[in-house]
């Protein structure tokens, strides 16, 4: 059987805390510390209306997550605030990406939400004049294996990972939203065009744009250890922009038009059935038909999708959990890179893994 | 009902089963390890510190587990969990205290931003609160311990937690770490030094901890006015003297020593400039723990002498 998944069900029914005892409360608060989500829980109890009468313990260890998580917005602010100085007047248009577009779109997900790093676009026939020009102000390659660069510059849609020398702030720049050689390959040019601007000038993508992003992020990437926080990304942007019936009616023609459906299926099924999110008949249905994988792959991934959602508390970890991220991870890799490479990639971090471990 | 009242039997089945609840002056600690040296020491440390009702829930679930079982061959080694986070890789398991200790730090200064945070040790006498801060090899711990033989009463040896809504400092007096050769000094003065085991080759040399005096423990729930922020450095050759410091000086080197200055943003500077203004700031260079003690001792003996207001509330 597999672990309690306290925290998705706290996240689908907030409510559902007011019934805690000690034991559950502990887990909960376990579990989100581990999977970095307590800010983002604590405002999710908050907006149902269920935060006065917490106990005052749990109150605390929520306000303490909710100064952090606020202190990394406004470094992530000023994160934005340098790279638009930078790239002012270079005339790179500059697109902000998850986490950084959240907080300057001002969404009420934003709350509580903590990144790692910042994620920007640029156009792709640009990206090596950014790169250099963002070598030139203070970013910096972070040392890594000749191979790890060499598989970044090839299969990935993104430069590897660039270090600020005073800051320490972490800059991914993508060129486009899956890597060049998948099996899906969305236009880049489409998502440029329908771009929104931000009140600080820079873009974003718009609104079924950014849910699609996380959806692919999900389900064709491969990033297993976010999972679960994706899924709540998911959820959190549909319920926002969901107020909005447009958003609705765009949602499965954007995911036509950019061949994106198969994600965008997998994503609507997980948070609709996992956390409730409030998707349209009709929109389910649109998204089944265009993107409906075979019964036996569905039967497969439920499962999978199910114990990686799980956060990785140790003593609670299963042999099946290990086994369903790793079967994920082959298969996001399986999307992304034609079967030779893909082969001869994981013998490689395999290997390393396996030397690594013994040395 | 405190640690120390518990048999060995009851320790062992509490901390290898759901785990121990332990009230550390703010913090609950849900402590679970089935090492039985960890155990032994651990309570030898914390006898003094009430057990939590099961109606308490833990601020930070702390497993200490044993680790490398595959490899009999090598030396037996140990993991520290903190929730789902590891801040160490598996370390020798015969060195589980002093990791716990360390462990238990960083549960702190990783998470407890209600807290504007220092690192430095904290005694208190008539209500107020000396800060010793500085960093590790400076003497504080020493220092510290030669307080405590003047009738100080133990707030931390590795933390100042500001309450920035009330600017009082929270106690939370964990046994203190001593290192080298002040573990000799400090036999020497305090009357009834309870020193739990000697670890001779942590990263850090030679390490014990002092088991916290039973009232500062009993006493851990009440908080202390700021009094003295003091800035003490260890030197063999060094002229002992208190040298009075600049308000901004000593804002800008208790910053130095903050662990979460930047997480509280604004709240931070306020809070560090109410305590800079009530607080006077000094540099003690010493060459000895006890005659740096007497100096400290004197500037609670001048206030209360010259009837300066103790409640600043």
């Amino acid at each position: 059987m597999p672990p309690d998944n306290l925290l998705l069900r706290a996240f689908a029914d907030p409510g559902l805390v007011a019934g805690l005892g000690v034991e559950g409360w502990e887990l909960l608060l376990a579990q989100a510390r581990t999977a970095n989500l307590t800010g983002r829980l604590s405002y999710r109890i908050e907006d149902a209306g269920a935060f006065a009468e917490l106990p005052a313990r749990v109150r605390t260890q929520f306000a303490a997550a909710r100064v952090a998580a606020e202190s990394g917005r406004r470094a992530l602010e000023w994160e934005v605030n340098r790279l638009r100085h930078v790239l002012t007047g270079t005339g790179f248009p500059m697109l902000l990406l998850k986490g950084a577009a959240y907080a300057m779109a001002g969404l009420p997900m934003a709350r509580g939400r903590t990144s790692a790093d910042i994620d920007i676009m640029v156009p792709g026939d640009r990206l090596d004049r950014v790169e250099k020009h963002l070598l030139a102000h203070g970013w910096e390659l972070d040392e890594l294996e000749p191979y790890d660069v060499h598989f970044y510059r090839k299969w990935s849609h993104e430069l590897p990972p660039l270090r600020h020398r005073d800051r320490g702030s972490v800059l991914d720049v993508h060129h486009t939203i899956l890597p060049p050689r998948s099996r899906l390959r969305p236009d880049p040019s489409a998502l440029w065009r329908s771009a929104v601007a931000l009140r600080d000038g820079s873009l974003a993508l718009c609104p079924t744009h950014m849910a699609l992003h996380v959806a692919v992020h999900l389900f064709q990437d491969g990033e297993i250890a976010g999972a679960l926080g994706a899924l709540i990304d998911f959820d959190e942007l549909c319920r926002h922009f969901g107020q909005n019936p447009g958003y609705w009616l765009e949602l499965v023609p954007a995911a036509v038009a950019l061949g994106l459906v198969r994600p965008l299926y997998y994503a609507l099924r997980y948070a609709s059935l996992m956390l409730g999110t409030p998707a349209p008949e009709a929109v389910m249905a649109a998204a089944a038909r265009a993107g409906q994988p075979p019964a036996p792959v569905r039967a497969a991934m439920d499962p999978m999708v199910g114990s990686a959602l799980v956060p990785d508390l140790p003593e609670f970890s299963s042999p099946w959990r290990g086994v369903a991220c790793l079967c994920l991870y082959i298969r996001s890799h399986w999307l992304r890179m034609p079967p030779v490479p893909l082969a001869l990639h994981l013998m490689r971090k395999a290997w390393l893994r396996s030397f690594a471990a013994t040395s | 009902m405190k640690i120390g009242d518990l048999t060995s039997d009851q320790l062992h089945q509490q901390f290898d089963g759901a785990g121990l609840r332990i009230r550390i002056g703010p913090f609950i600690f849900n402590l679970r390890t089935q090492i039985c040296d960890l155990i032994a020491e651990f309570s030898f440390l914390y006898a003094d510190f009430p057990i939590c009702d099961a109606s308490e829930i833990s601020d930070f679930r702390v497993r200490v587990a044993p680790a490398g079982r595959g490899r009999p061959w090598r030396e037996a080694r140990a993991e520290f969990w903190a929730d789902g986070a590891s801040p160490f890789d598996a370390f020798p398991r015969r060195l589980a205290t002093p990791f716990a200790e360390w462990g238990f730090n960083w549960c702190i200064y990783s998470h407890a931003h209600q807290f504007l945070m220092f690192h430095s040790a904290v005694v208190e006498k008539a209500g107020r609160a000396a800060i010793l801060a500085g960093p590790p090899g400076s003497g504080k711990s020493t220092l510290c311990a030669a307080l405590l033989a003047s009738g100080w009463r133990l707030l931390s040896d590795e933390f100042a937690l500001i309450d920035p809504v009330h600017g009082w400092l929270m106690p939370v007096p964990r046994p203190v770490a001593l290192k080298g050769a002040s573990i000799g000094l400090v036999e020497r003065f305090l009357p009834d030094p309870r020193i739990g085991r000697v670890f001779a080759d942590t990263r850090k040399g030679t390490l014990t901890h002092l088991r916290p005096p039973t009232e500062a423990v009993e006493r851990q729930c009440e908080p202390a006015l700021p009094g003295w922020v003091v800035f003490p450095t260890h030197a063999a050759d060094a002229a002992t003297k208190l040298v009075p410091l600049r308000k901004a000086v000593g804002f800008l080197r208790l910053e130095e020593n903050c662990f979460n200055y930047k997480t509280l943003g604004r709240a931070a500077f306020d809070a560090l400039s109410q305590l800079i203004d009530t607080a006077a700031c000094y540099e003690l260079p010493f060459a000895q723990a006890v005659a740096a003690a007497e100096l400290v001792d004197g500037l609670a003996e001048f206030r209360s002498v010259a009837g300066l207001p103790l409640d600043a509330a």
